[in-house]
């Protein structure tokens, strides 16, 4: 049983194993407190959570892909789709701005989906062409929707309309931010805060709240964990093994699309090559966090961990100012995550051999 | 399908069975598929016929044919290296730093080449004396590998030397590429290697059951240090003459996502992901049908993107087939 829902604790020891990391996270979070004074204020808490909130959701998506034994590779394609088509409609309607990116995604979960349980395609490389093929639709719709954007631009305020898709991101900045003020709602995600908190992080929130109810309360949930555990038995004991697949690869679909509804509401300009790499991080930030890969054991709450893990990172080497450059980050989230795997099987090694 | 029921079928339903029998689309379907592509492009594709179009494939191709390579065989070995990339690009590095410090070129070669091996000696040892998911670890070695790669180059494009790199990435002995002089070369030795060792056999042993491996006295540990350095060996030689042929090394650019094509050139050729018998040949032509869909939507002027969706349909396809047998 304890196999079969990974969750469950033994008895009256300390679960080494699934608190490892949130002892990473507290350590690497006092650590850090305690060295840089910018660093243990709310502000920059929020700041590196609401970064986080966009990398965070496709690894709850990508949580649920792996604890059923798979894994997706399209999600930083996918990501990129859903926020070239949200940049685009949040000209003409902010409810299908989310709306419809969100159901692209399911739908590109759906085709992962049925790749992988209709035509048996393994799921690494049906993914991994959804992936490219994505990434390759990404770069086609691109220049359609930058042209057809010409026609509303007379009509509505024009840098809200310029700035929706640029090439480059980092000068048109500024005018994305006007963009809020006529374009308000769809870009108010990004800055609206309750009680402090932005929209992203208790976006973020209500999701892996969601999520963990999900995953630990509902048969769905239990039926993900049986069949990342063992296909066959799972088959066996009756559970419907594609369906609970097929569903798996549209949360992680949904996911994705909703980071990309959350990146063009942040960035204001999208470009087609966004989310290259998501889909690696999302994977470390899981397997950081403690779930399996090879399905079955973990915890979807435990995503938030990982996520803040490799959150910090980028924001610590920033605030220690010494020369930053990308490469730190990556050296870093490199070793954190063999740090973090060698740990768990030196853990799955005592456990076996300590009954 | 039985034998019985096949007297009173159709002609079509008897080609059919034959196919399964011979494993006909697992045999001959990539070559077939290659061909097919051929001809088909030749009636539409103006100049296609021609030897600029097969230099031109195989030269772009050739990174991606020898880490295609060594992937086979870590496939094979039930493994994946999403790491040659990255490995491609310290090799590169390793060399080009050293060649700056005043280094003997054929020293610094040895060093990159040397440098990546260990790097793929130190993902298979992990894999193997751990137990841990070859793409975590090979995860993790690519972020690393890349940043080391970065960092030894101070995040600049480093020039490579002139005099012996230039003959290494433009060479054209006897009027031909070097680059498609080395792959055949590598084919050859790859394709002996998987035919004619007990090397092979035993990758093939421990991806197809490592337990049963174990038990019939193959190290396990060796083997798979073995086949994740020969891997990293083999990108780590793409690296550095994919350098040479630019005259510089960008180590955030150079061999940037090469893992995704070289996995899907194997899988095209017919190796399993989940391991057993390598197909070195089919690798080879895998990993050429897709540089070749990407020339061809070049030739006729397509947006290259075009080729992206191209790619995934015929890997699609191509495994889709591949299972049916």
């Amino acid at each position: 049983m304890s196999t079969l829902l990974g969750a469950t604790k033994p008895a009256g020891r300390f679960d080494f194993r699934s608190s490892a990391p949130l002892i990473m996270l507290v350590a690497i979070v006092l650590v850090a407190s305690i060295c840089l004074p910018g660093f243990r204020t709310f502000g920059n808490a929020m700041n590196v959570a609401r970064q986080a909130s966009m990398i965070g959701l496709v690894s709850i998506g990508m949580g649920f892909v792996i604890l059923s034994g798979g894994i997706d590779l399209s999600v930083g394609s996918t990501t990129a789709v859903a926020a070239l088509l949200a940049a685009y409609l949040s000209n003409f309607s902010p409810v299908a701005a989310v709306a419809v990116p969100i159901l692209a995604g399911i739908t590109i979960g759906a085709i992962n989906g049925g790749l992988i349980t209709r035509m048996r395609i393994p799921p690494f490389i049906a993914t991994l062409a959804t992936m490219s093929a994505l990434r390759g639709l990404a770069f086609l719709i691109t220049p359609i929707m930058a042209t057809s954007l010409q026609a509303p631009a007379e009509t509505s305020a024009q840098p809200a309309v310029q700035s929706q898709i640029q090439i480059e991101s980092h000068s048109e900045e500024t005018k994305g931010t006007i963009t809020t003020v006529s374009d308000g709602w769809f870009r108010n995600l990004n800055w609206g805060k309750i009680a402090g908190i932005p929209y992203f992080v208790l976006i973020f929130a209500f999701t892996l709240i969601a999520a963990i109810i999900v995953s630990m309360f509902t048969s769905f949930g239990r039926a993900v964990y049986a069949v990342g555990g063992n296909e066959e038995a799972a088959r066996m004991m009756g559970l419907r093994v594609d369906r609970c697949k097929m569903i798996v690869y549209m949360i992680g679909g949904a996911c994705a699309g909703a980071a990309g509804v959350l990146f063009a509401a942040r960035i204001g300009s999208v470009r087609p090559d966004i989310g290259a790499g998501w889909e690696l991080e999302a994977i470390a930030a899981v397997v950081i966090s403690g779930i399996a890969l090879t399905g079955g054991i973990g915890r979807i709450g435990h995503i938030v961990y990982g996520v803040l893990i490799l959150g910090f990172i980028p924001n610590i080497i920033n605030l220690m100012d010494f020369s930053v450059s990308t490469y730190t980050n990556q050296l870093i989230t490199g070793i954190l995550l063999l740090a973090a795997v060698l740990l768990q099987a030196k853990i799955a090694r005592s456990n076996s051999a300590g009954g | 399908m039985s034998n019985s029921t096949k007297t009173n079928r159709s002609m079509i339903g008897r080609v059919r069975d034959y196919l399964h029998e011979t494993q006909f689309a697992k045999r001959y379907g990539v070559m077939l598929f290659l061909l097919l592509l051929i001809a088909v492009s030749a009636c539409f594709t103006p100049n296609f016929l021609s030897a600029d179009t097969v230099k031109n494939t195989l030269r772009q191709s050739f990174p991606v044919v020898l880490a295609a390579l060594g992937m086979t065989f870590v496939i094979s070995s039930g493994g994946i290296d999403i790491s040659v990339g990255a490995t491609m690009a310290l090799a590169a590095a390793v060399t080009a730093v050293l060649c700056e410090m005043g280094t003997p070129a054929a020293i610094a070669i040895g060093c990159g080449i040397v440098a990546a091996a260990l790097c793929g000696a130190f993902s298979g040892a992990l894999i193997s004396r751990f137990k841990i998911q070859p793409i975590i670890v090979t995860l993790a070695v690519m972020f690393v590998g890349r940043a080391i790669a970065q960092m030894i180059s101070g995040n600049n494009p480093v020039d490579l030397p002139k005099s012996p790199f230039e003959s290494i990435g433009q060479g054209r002995p006897f009027g031909i590429p070097i680059q498609i002089i080395v792959i055949i070369l590598t084919v050859g030795i790859m394709y002996f290697i998987s035919r004619k060792t007990t090397f092979a056999r035993r990758v093939e042993a421990v991806g197809d059951n490592p337990a049963a491996a174990r038990l019939v006295g193959i190290n396990i540990f060796t083997t798979t240090v073995a086949v994740y350095a020969l891997c990293a060996a083999l990108c780590s030689i793409a690296g550095i003459m994919e350098a040479s042929l630019y005259g510089n090394v960008d180590p955030s650019k150079l061999g940037l996502q090469v893992e995704l094509d070289a996995i899907a050139a194997v899988a095209i050729g017919g190796t399993a992901l989940s391991g057993g018998r390598a197909h070195i040949l089919g690798t080879t032509l895998g990993a050429i049908i897709i540089q070749l869909t990407a020339v061809i939507v070049g030739m006729n002027d397509f947006s290259h993107h075009y080729a992206l969706i191209i790619k995934a349909a015929i890997l699609i396809l191509a495994v889709r087939a591949q299972r049916e047998t």
